[in-house]
């Protein structure tokens, strides 16, 4: 099977017996996961993106729709061997030590004793807790928390893994460590599902990524195609009036003082319009890649959900 | 979990509850034989009383019963009736809380010159009736009863009746919880009782079983140390085979020239005397009460006495043949109210309750008595009398 | 298997936590004061020695068991811990057990521990007169005058009553636990534990040709279908040994078949309740 996750038309509301109205958290959602691939959901804080990752893990129960996870219904207990969970802030038992705690999950996924220990070494060993394995979790900072987290989420091999969130509220070297593990994921095979409203890690990391607001999927696609065809400023000195004349045409937006020009092309064009240039005389200056980010799309994206 | 997993658990609900209703039924007639203990709805507090419902019953009795003693101790007699009443509804196995209360009542209500409130000694019986019912299979409250029926009561017919019973009962000691034979004293109280009935050669009977009994529980506790009661019981046989042939021979020679007076002094307050030619120790009993005094019957314990009634019970001294005695009862107007017309005063001397060597001259039952005057025979006892007929304003 | 280990986490859960062991000393404590009550008749110090043992394993038992209840499975859900343990390889009645039988041993242990300190106070104090002996050096009469009380194996048959007792009210506050929030749990426990604990009285009422007819259903309802705590009130004749008490282990048996089919339709209504609960 080629999906790691297929999920239709999923729908998720709560009723607030506060306000009495339904809130609904997940909309309809029609979304596939790929095996393989890290696929980066994204959402601003109460899109509804840890509703789906509950309703995925058979945590909570949709109000109307499907979803199959490597095939399985939600929390079906054969599935549960193969996935795993990082929650958004994970707690855990404090009472127990790194070490106690992860043999604790280990013994979950049924691992017997002696391959427990080896594994639970090598997990702490991977993400630097060895030094602090017999200290209650009571006394962990909150980065070594998420990195406990991370090493419950690897101790069954898991096909598929749930990130929710996995550098919110974490100090930039953090931030560094978390990405190298989740490219490693990626290169050892497994399909992660990251949620995400930090898109600079989403963007490092991804390859295909989908915007959820307020429940509804606005955009999915991959990365790569969704940054395309967005425009690159270039600047350059000495450039003949033709050639500026020329590039124009192309331009969305030019302009020059004394031979020396700045122009914004499409992406596809920036070789040409490099190399007109710097044959007929011209010095090129600057190649800045379009303002347009992810940033930019996402920002889009929601406002036009917005405006809409 | 599947729907015919969910409908299957649902489905076997049905079949349990039957049988937790089942095992029910089965339970709660066996269950009241271990939960003797009555919820009350006396006030105890909100917090004791949510505790007895709990099945803290005993936890709650033994807390009352220990700040009864504290009343106990600031003299607070009053307060302790409606405690004991309450511990053994509470639990009624507390045979030591009968015991105690039974006692207060007996003994502790008294007036300004130290005579018991004798209106309490019918509920004190009762108490005792219902600690005994509550528990018939030890000797305990069968001893204690017989004991104040010996010894403030004096009515001896009575006390030989319970210790009778107490002596066919075994003790259990408290550190082991097992059963075991109850203690020598209670043969040989029996004994004495048959004795101070007149009943002589019962009391002989009894000291020849008592020092086979004793016997036994030398052999089985073991305990050579306790050879001392099979002595001692020995010599009471033989001191009273002794008396009663020295006494056989006594005849009617004594005359103890018996007489009493009474005089007012005031409002309530009296002297009474007289003489009686015995040697210094015996003793007159004084009874002052209404003249249609009849003692309150209680079928259910209860401390709630009749307080029109007025009976007052002395036992006057006899120093060198005579007897004397001012009776002030002004400051006890609650224990003798003096609400009735007319009151008899009665002076007797009893010779079944005078001590040995009052004996050693008169007998048993005042068989060497040569009183002319005064002379009562009841019970084959020779007693000696003498009553007054008391108007109301006479003492008053 | 699964319900095990979560079991056996919830067991060390709860023995690391300080309160249990303050509820332990607090039962020590009450017993010990009982202790203190030597103006008393010597058999009516063991009597209320007695009492307050039993009485005191199950006060500070209540709490321990209430408490546990009413929080096992909603402290993992208000702490977000059970996103890691019911996303992994775990049935989600395998939780409810597991934690169950957690707070179960959890509650054993501190019986047992309460109940033994218990035990030693009571041998203690029927031995008072050995340990004089001892006390001035004089051990030649401690070994003679030493009693190993017959009484000590009907101690244990009420600790173990009282266990089962409270075995019931846990299963009752964590059947509850799975739909009700903490605090309304506490009071609903609460409650009925009082309604099953007056059963001579529902039973009584339930009899009565005073009680009005519609009334009577309702206390034979109580006293048949809520859990009847009064069962286990058994103290009475452990206290008094001299009493006669015919059948009782009879009867205490049928007490714990009793239990023990109640605990399982708790736990069945809880389960079938936590398998829609989201979490
Ligand atoms: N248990 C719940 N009860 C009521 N509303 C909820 C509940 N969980 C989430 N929501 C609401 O659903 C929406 C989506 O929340 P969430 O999935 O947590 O967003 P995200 O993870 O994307 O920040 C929010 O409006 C949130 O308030
Ligand atoms: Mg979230």
């Amino acid at each position: 099977m080629e999906n790691a996750i297929e999920i239709r038309d999923l729908t998720k509301s709560f009723h607030s017996v506060l306000t009495g109205e339904d809130v609904i958290a997940v909309d309809h959602l029609t979304l596939d996961i790929h095996r393989g691939e890290i696929f980066g959901f994204l959402g601003p804080n109460g899109a509804g993106k840890t509703t789906t990752i509950k309703m995925l893990l058979g945590l909570i129960f949709p109000t109307s729709g499907t979803a199959s996870i490597l095939g399985y219904p939600p929390g079906d207990i054969e599935v549960k061997r193969k996935i795993s969970y990082l929650p958004e802030s994970p707690y855990f038992y404090e009472h127990l030590s790194g070490y106690e705690v992860l043999d604790f999950y280990a013994t979950l996924f049924g691992i017997p004793a002696a391959e427990r220990k080896k594994k639970v070494d090598e997990l702490l060993d991977l993400v630097g807790l060895s030094d602090n394995k017999h200290k209650r979790l009571r006394h962990y900072s909150k980065g070594m928390l998420q990195r406990i987290g991370l090493a419950q989420a690897l101790i069954n091999d898991p096909d598929l893994l749930f990130l929710d969130e996995p550098t919110s509220g974490l100090d930039p070297i953090a931030h560094l460590d978390i990405r190298d593990m989740i490219l490693r994921l990626r290169d050892e095979g497994r399909t992660v599902f990251l949620s995400s409203h930090q898109l600079s890690d989403v963007e490092m990391v991804c390859d295909r990524v989908s915007i959820l607001d307020r429940g509804k999927l606005m955009r999915v696609g991959s990365l790569k195609e969704m940054l395309a065809g967005k425009s690159v400023e270039i600047r350059a000195e000495r450039v003949r009036d033709d050639i500026f004349e020329k590039v124009k045409a192309h331009s969305s937006d030019a302009f020059t003082v004394d031979g020396a020009i700045r122009v914004r092309v499409e992406q596809s064009f920036v070789n040409e319009t490099v190399q007109m240039i710097m044959q007929t005389g011209g010095e090129i200056t600057a190649v800045i890649p379009g303002k347009r980010t992810l940033e930019d799309i996402f920002i889009e994206t929601v406002r036009e959900g917005t405006v809409s | 979990m599947s729907v015919t997993a969910r409908r299957s658990l649902l489905a076997m609900l049905v079949p349990l509850l039957a049988l937790v209703v089942w095992l029910q039924v089965q339970l709660d007639p066996m269950r009241q034989r271990y939960q003797p203990g009555k919820v009350t709805n006396i006030e105890i507090g909100t917090q004791f009383v949510a505790a007895t419902l709990i099945g803290l019953k005993e936890v709650v009795a033994g807390l009352l019963w220990v700040r009864a003693d504290e009343f106990f101790h600031s003299g607070n007699y009053a307060a302790v009736i409606p405690i004991v009443r309450i511990v053994t509804w509470l639990d009624p196995h507390q045979i030591d809380v009968y015991d105690t209360g039974a006692w207060h009542l007996s003994y502790n209500f008294t007036d300004s010159q130290e005579r018991s409130d004798r209106r309490y000694i019918p509920p004190a019986q009762a108490l005792y009736r219902e600690g005994i019912a509550n528990n018939p299979d030890i000797y305990d409250l069968y001893f204690a009863q017989g004991w104040m029926n010996f010894h403030k009561v004096l009515d001896f017919k009575k006390a030989i009746e319970a210790f009778t019973e107490a002596n066919k009962r075994p003790a259990v000691d408290p550190s082991t919880g097992k059963k075991r034979m109850r203690p020598q004293f209670v043969g040989h109280t029996l004994a004495h009782a048959y004795r101070k009935d007149g009943q002589i050669d019962r009391a002989i009977e009894q000291w020849r079983q008592n020092i086979k009994d004793n016997e036994r529980y030398v052999r089985e506790s073991g305990d050579p140390g306790e050879q001392v009661m099979v002595d001692v019981a020995r010599n009471n046989l033989n001191q009273l085979l002794r008396e009663k042939e020295e006494r056989s021979r006594l005849k009617p020679v004594k005359d103890a020239k018996f007489e009493a007076q009474w005089q007012f002094l005031g409002p309530r307050k009296f002297r009474v005397f007289g003489t009686l030619d015995l040697p210094t120790g015996a003793r007159v009993r004084l009874v002052l009460r209404d003249k249609d005094f009849k003692e309150q019957e209680f079928q259910k314990f209860s401390w709630d006495i009749d307080t029109n009634q007025t009976i007052l019970i002395d036992d006057l001294y006899v120093r060198d043949g005579r007897f004397s005695r001012t009776i002030d009862i002004e400051r006890d107007v609650s224990i003798y109210p003096l609400k009735a017309e007319q009151y008899v005063m009665t002076f007797t001397f009893n010779p079944l309750t005078a001590p040995d060597f009052v004996q050693d001259v008169i007998g048993f039952k005042g068989e060497g008595l040569a009183d002319q005057k005064y002379l009562v025979v009841r019970n084959g006892v020779r007693m000696l009398e003498k009553s007054f007929l008391i108007k109301r304003n006479q003492l008053l | 298997m699964t319900a095990w280990v979560i079991a056996r986490n919830t067991f060390g859960e709860a023995i690391r936590k300080k309160i249990l062991n303050v509820f332990l000393i607090l039962a020590l404590g009450s017993v010990l004061i009982s202790l203190t009550f030597t103006f008393l008749e010597f058999r009516q110090q063991v009597v209320i020695l007695k009492s307050f043992g039993l009485g005191m394993v199950q006060f500070w038992g209540l709490f321990i068991a209430i408490i546990m209840g009413i929080s096992l499975i909603p402290a993992d859900i208000e702490q977000r811990t059970i996103y890691t343990i019911l996303s992994k390889p775990v049935k989600r009645y395998e939780y409810v057990l597991g934690r169950f039988l957690g707070g179960a041993i959890t509650l054993a242990v501190n019986v047992a521990l309460m109940g033994a300190a218990f035990l030693l106070v009571f041998l203690l104090k029927v031995n008072t007169r050995a340990l004089e002996s001892l006390a001035s050096l004089d051990f030649g009469p401690f070994w003679t005058s030493w009693v190993w009380s017959g009484e000590v194996p009907g101690l244990i048959g009420g600790i173990a009553m009282v266990y089962m007792k409270l075995l019931l009210l846990l299963a009752v506050a964590v059947c509850f636990s799975t739909f009700a929030t903490v605090t309304v749990n506490f009071f609903l426990s609460s409650a009925v534990f009082i309604a099953g604990s007056i059963s001579s009285v529902t039973e009584a009422m339930s009899k009565s040709p005073n009680t009005p007819i519609v009334l009577r259903w309702l206390y034979a309802a109580v006293h048949y279908v809520v859990p009847n705590f009064g069962n286990y009130d058994v103290q009475n004749p452990i206290i008094h040994p001299e009493v006669p008490a015919a059948d009782l282990s009879l009867y205490m048996w049928k007490a714990v078949f009793y239990g023990l089919a109640y605990t399982i339709i708790l736990l069945v209504v809880g389960v079938l309740v936590f398998e829609r609960k989201e979490v």
